[in-house]
């Protein structure tokens, strides 16, 4: 924050602004004209799965050899190219086994056409057929597809809640939603072979019941997948103070992502945290391969408790033949800081690779641009340190940002987990128009080598 | 950048928080009653017309009562709420867009009242562009961090920017700075 700033927040706090009577009596009015709930219990329950889009009938886990039920999925994703997991369409074809199992609730019919599982991630693919809201608006006006909604619980508990919980839906030419549920299992305690059941409780946003149940043996599901059990502390004292006591818990190399599971537990009483100083949980680091190779820790949503946090962090450029990874954080000055290098910059698209440079330790490479007959590709690769690696955007032959609000149009895949190719799809542009990308590079940021943590992962 | 979830502190609104999930109302009134102004803030920085503020409000009030059970332990009942309203108020903009440009001018003539004793920020920002109107109100007003702006918005962090960057400018020349 610069001077302005300051004294823009100073005069903001100054200006007295009246809510006007007549708004006042609409507020009172509304209030006073709620509906009655239901009571507790059942709602806190589902509030409490509402984070995790994740099914009663036993089944044993196979792989697939009904070629019937290996199409469904490539079905699934040939039905929509621009899903969340769209680049790793082949290892859940790999790694899938079908179920297809129907189960009809108030109108409503669920199947789970397939299941797939790595040990690490549980994929489940479904359709929902009913006449149910598909579709909701979302902020900014965007629609978005409402898929499913439940509780998955394995060996009879429920399932940990992780950051790494993601779903995707879309909807078909036929009206039908087909959607994936990709549920993060690595922070749950997996035996031999574990007892998988998936209640849902919301199809299309209409209530009603819909219980799967079904077998994974261990074995089959880990197949090709290296756990290590590290548990190994760590210390990070950031240069604003700030101090991490950190647990590297567990490194997992599988199929459909890899990923390091950090758990913290806070110091400081949770009454003595305030807005500035909130308890949040350690989660800016880089990563590098046993020859000294940085990899791409990708950045997503965190999950913390009031005195403690535990996350999931998928990385991707590595193998599960490298015998030690090293962590190093990275303290990041936020908004307090100036930047680097040059804050907005824009550049030709003249020729690739093209840098985009977001600091002195990181740049993101252009490999290419895809102008298709429905859409824009952009694929990309991190070399260094990135921390935003998101910001880019297009800008017309006027100097204007092509789309207003760029996020909710876009959607972004990896492409290839190994060689650390992302792509980001973009709605269609003119070929025959001249454009230019803007981004917005890092904040101002250091890697703590003191504080570096090697781990071990033979 | 990464959405770094806030934590919610063990404070009397964690308390009203978790209580409105159950079901009780007076802790879901005074969640709202906590927030009105700020609410108020926000709707008339993308709404002109104060009719549609209140309706954008009050429905804003019954949605969130409804779907408070949905609030994520991991999300503060202030963000929720601003991102709940800012939807209803760029649906009423959207469906306002539709309308003949003549109505609408007429209806801001009519009915827009400014109710701020003093004027002078806030009627620089009412001279930006829409999309840089609401991030200037959450960040100056509101005092939101730029992650928690680009959450509530669902904007990338580096749009809040840019945006934000832009309106400083442009309030800079406005309020020769």
């Amino acid at each position: 924050m610069d001077d302005f700033d300051i004294m823009l927040r100073e005069k903001a706090k100054e200006e007295k602004l009246k809510i006007p009577d007549s708004l006042e009596i609409k507020i009172e009015k509304a209030m006073n004209k709620l509906p009655k709930r239901q009571n507790g219990k059942k709602i806190h329950m589902i509030a409490a799965v509402a984070a995790v889009a994740i099914i009663t009938t036993s089944f044993t886990f196979t792989y697939a050899k009904n070629i019937h039920l290996v199409n469904t999925i490539i079905e699934f994703f040939k039905g929509n190219s621009n899903l969340k997991y769209s680049g790793d369409a082949q290892n859940y074809i790999k790694y899938s086994t079908g179920f297809s199992k129907t189960i009809t609730n108030n109108g409503m019919s669920i199947t789970i056409d397939n299941i797939a599982c790595d040990g690490n991630f549980l994929a489940l693919f479904y359709t929902v057929e009913g006449d149910g809201q598909k579709v909701f608006v979302g902020e900014g006006g965007i629609p978005i597809v409402n898929g499913i909604l439940g509780e998955i619980t394995i060996n009879g508990i429920q399932k940990h809640i992780s950051n790494n919980d993601n779903s995707d839906a879309y909807v078909t030419n036929d009206g039908k939603v087909k959607g994936m549920i990709r549920a993060d299992i690595s922070g749950d305690a997996i035996r031999n072979s574990f007892k998988v059941e998936y209640s849902v409780s919301y199809a299309l946003d209409t209530k009603g019941q819909w219980d799967f149940k079904f077998d994974v043996p261990k074995e089959i599901a880990m197949k090709d997948t290296k756990i290590v059990e590290v548990n190994k502390n760590g210390y990070i004292k950031n240069p604003d103070g700030r101090e991490h006591n950190i647990n590297i818990e567990k490194v997992s190399f599988t199929p459909f992502g890899n990923q390091i599971v950090i758990s913290e537990k806070f110091k400081t009483p949770v009454s003595k945290y305030n807005i500035e100083n909130s308890a949040s949980p350690f989660s800016l680091f880089a990563l590098f391969d046993d020859k000294g190779n940085e990899l791409d820790v990708l950045r997503g949503q965190l999950v913390s408790g009031p005195e403690n946090a535990k996350n999931s962090f998928e990385f991707i450029k590595c193998n599960k033949g490298i015998k030690y990874l090293t962590l190093v954080p990275i303290y990041s000055y936020a908004d307090n800081a100036p930047k680097e290098i040059n804050f907005n910059p824009v550049i030709g698209i003249d020729k690739f690779p093209l840098e985009l440079k977001m600091s002195s330790k990181g740049s993101l490479i252009i490999e290419k641009i895809e102008y298709g007959e429905n859409e824009t590709k952009v694929y990309y690769t991190k070399v260094g340190t990135v921390i935003c690696e998101s910001n880019f955007f297009f800008i017309d032959e006027n100097g204007k940002n092509v789309f207003d609000n760029m996020a909710v149009y876009r959607k972004d895949y990896i492409s290839d987990r190994y060689k650390g190719l992302h792509v980001s799809v973009l709605p269609k542009l003119d070929k025959g128009k001249k454009y230019k990308l803007g981004y917005t590079t890092d904040e101002k940021f250091e890697l703590l080598n003191q504080y570096k943590i090697v781990i071990p992962v033979n | 950048m990464e959405g770094i979830i806030r934590l919610q502190n063990n404070n009397v609104e964690d308390i009203d928080v978790s209580n409105a999930i159950k079901g009780n109302g007076d802790a879901f009134c005074r969640l709202i009653n906590n927030n009105k102004l700020s609410m108020y803030r926000i709707a008339k920085s993308i709404l002109k017309n104060e009719y549609d503020v209140e309706d954008a409000i009050s429905d804003t009030i019954l949605k969130a009562y409804t779907n408070i059970v949905k609030l994520r332990r991991s999300s503060t009942f202030k963000q929720w709420v601003f991102k709940i309203l800012i939807n209803e108020c760029y649906s009423t903009l959207k469906k306002k867009k539709r309308e003949t440009v003549s109505d609408v001018f007429d209806n801001m003539k009519d009915t827009y009242e400014d109710n701020y004793k003093d004027f002078e920020l806030a009627r620089a920002i009412d001279s930006l562009e829409e999309n840089q109107r609401i991030v200037t109100v959450l960040y100056y007003y509101e005092d939101m961090s730029l992650k928690d702006i680009s959450r509530t918005l669902d904007w990338p962090e580096g749009t809040v920017k840019s945006r934000l960057s832009r309106a400083k400018e442009r309030l800079r020349s406005l309020i020769n700075y």
